[in-house]
């Protein structure tokens, strides 16, 4: 079969087998420009005035994952009799079954010995302060996720996937509601903070792939706003085995993420280099050196294509040409 | 969100609700109408249907029962049957109704069966891609976004959202070849 015939296929999908996908997750969710007209002209017909106040439902929207992101986190704080020590999300019970969420049951140890007090898991409490508002790194937790791949009526996968997340807070100083950064349309409509982890000493454009990591299933982050607080559950599980080169979790307030925009000091710690159009935060992570894996970072790095600034593409076991075909990549390299 | 979510918000603040269910489902209600009218339909034509659509949902959000079917089941088959209408209440011939349901009446089984398990099979290893692959093909193919428009959405740039399409492309074609 061609490629020509198999996209052909693909695009005349039946409609029973789009639901498959709609209902295993994939999104195939409209755009927000396409949502608004199509809202309008519905509004329109009902008589009424078609204006959609598009933060009011993405904040609702998100409300879901975030509740039942805290619901597990502040269960694996219990479980782990660190409960306290973390600032975290009050009681979101509502939300518990709804979305699948659950304590971890192994609750791991990831940060450094120095950051952890009498065998709790202790915040790190380091708080940066940028355009109005304050960025908390709170600490790190475990958590898992129960993931159910229904199609139809039989269950193609079930399990529990579980993570290490990364929890940093954010507070309007004036303590109104977080949301709306930037000058983009987009930013202007849509719940736009960001926050992804970058491997210390990776290249930028590679640290991109750090963003897919905020939420390993959707690629979206997880995060909750109550009582004014916005907290962020980054997911770092793919990033501990780097602990020995450094993780960072950069906050933004963009809704795509450009290379130019982070940097790199002499020693591979990551920052926003003056092209940043919402820079934030920059926070690294206290991890303990003991989870790096030179195993666990080889078969990332294969699976992923990151490289280092000088060890280009080692382990990539990629086209080294589609890397050369990127124009992000030949501009910061001149060729 | 749930289809228990939109169907309570669609209750309580219908205005909100219905944004919801037009955020989650018109893309899918587009590609209906689009298949189902084929080149017989504008794509104003194709807008002024997925916004029938969704006003026929407006309209009847008290009526709404989950438990005779799926919310997304029900936009994919008003917005088939409103297509049909259309092109029937514009000349009812049946030179001018879609390919493809002239074809199905036309009773050619056994391509009909085969079009059918190629279909399956190709949404199952499409899934089997995991995430961000299978959002990104879906788009891609059976949507028909613009790379530049996935790479929003999931956050990488336009060659890397063009570059996993080509790897999904192949992983996929060697799924369907192994099965053949």
């Amino acid at each position: 079969m061609s490629d020509m015939e198999l996209i052909d296929c693909l695009s005349q999908l039946s409609e029973q087998d789009a639901l498959r996908l709609h209902n295993a997750g994939v999104d195939l969710a409209a755009d927000e420009a396409y949502t608004q007209k199509i809202y309008a002209s519905v509004m329109e017909k009902a008589g009424e005035k078609g204006s959609l106040n598009m933060k009011k439902i993405t904040i609702r929207k998100k409300r879901l994952a975030l509740l039942a992101a805290a619901v597990l986190l502040v269960a694996g704080l219990v479980t782990a009799g660190a409960a306290g020590v973390l600032r975290l999300p009050k009681n979101t019970d509502e939300l518990f079954n709804a979305t699948g969420l659950k304590p971890s049951d192994n609750l791991l140890q990831v940060l450094d010995p120095e950051y952890v007090e009498n065998g709790d898991l202790i915040l790190s409490g380091k708080s940066v302060q940028a355009e109005g508002y304050t960025f908390t790194l709170e600490g790190v937790i475990g958590a898992s996720r129960r993931r159910n791949v229904q199609i139809m009526k039989e269950p193609v996968y079930e399990g529990d996937v579980e993570g290490v997340y990364a929890v940093i807070t954010v507070v309007r100083d004036d303590g109104g509601l977080v949301f709306g950064y930037g000058d983009g349309e987009d930013e202007k409509t849509i719940h736009t903070i960001g926050a992804s982890p970058l491997i210390h000493g990776a290249m930028p454009n590679v640290n991109v792939y750090g963003f897919m990591s905020m939420e390993r299933e959707t690629g979206v982050p997880l995060t909750y706003c109550e009582d004014n607080v916005l907290y962020l559950f980054v997911d770092i599980t793919d990033f501990l085995c780097f602990a020995d080169k450094g993780v960072s979790v950069a906050v933004y307030g963009t809704m795509v993420y450009s290379a130019e925009e982070i940097g790199l000091y002499e020693n591979g710690m990551p920052y926003f280099t003056d092209k940043a159009r919402a820079p934030l935060a920059i926070f690294e992570l206290p991890l303990d050196k003991e989870l790096a894996d030179a195993d666990a970072q080889r078969e990332m790095e294969h699976e992923r294509p990151i490289a280092y600034p000088d060890l280009p593409f080692t382990f990539t076991g990629q086209d080294i040409s589609e890397f050369y075909a990127d124009p992000v990549w030949r501009e910061q390299t001149g060729g | 969100m749930t289809q228990t979510d939109m169907l309570a918000a669609l209750r309580e603040d219908p205005k909100r609700g219905i944004a919801l269910v037009i955020r989650s489902y018109a893309a899918l209600a587009e590609k209906t109408v689009r298949s189902s009218g084929g080149t017989a339909l504008s794509k104003e034509d194709a807008e002024e249907i997925v916004s029938d659509v969704f006003f026929s949902i407006y309209e009847a959000r008290d009526r709404l029962d989950p438990e005779k079917g799926s919310l997304a089941s029900f936009v994919i088959t008003l917005a088939r049957h409103k297509t049909v209408d259309l092109l029937r209440k514009r000349g009812g011939s049946a030179a001018e109704l879609p390919l493809n349901e002239t074809l199905e009446s036309g009773s050619d089984v056994e391509n009909d069966v085969l079009r059918r398990e190629t279909s399956r099979r190709l949404a199952l290893a499409l899934i089997d891609l995991g995430e961000p692959d299978a959002t990104i093909v879906a788009r891609r193919y059976y949507l028909g976004e613009s790379y530049a428009s996935i790479g929003k959405r999931v956050g990488l740039s336009e060659n890397a959202v063009n570059k996993r399409c080509l790897r999904a492309l192949k992983k996929l074609r060697s799924v369907l070849e192994k099965g053949e």
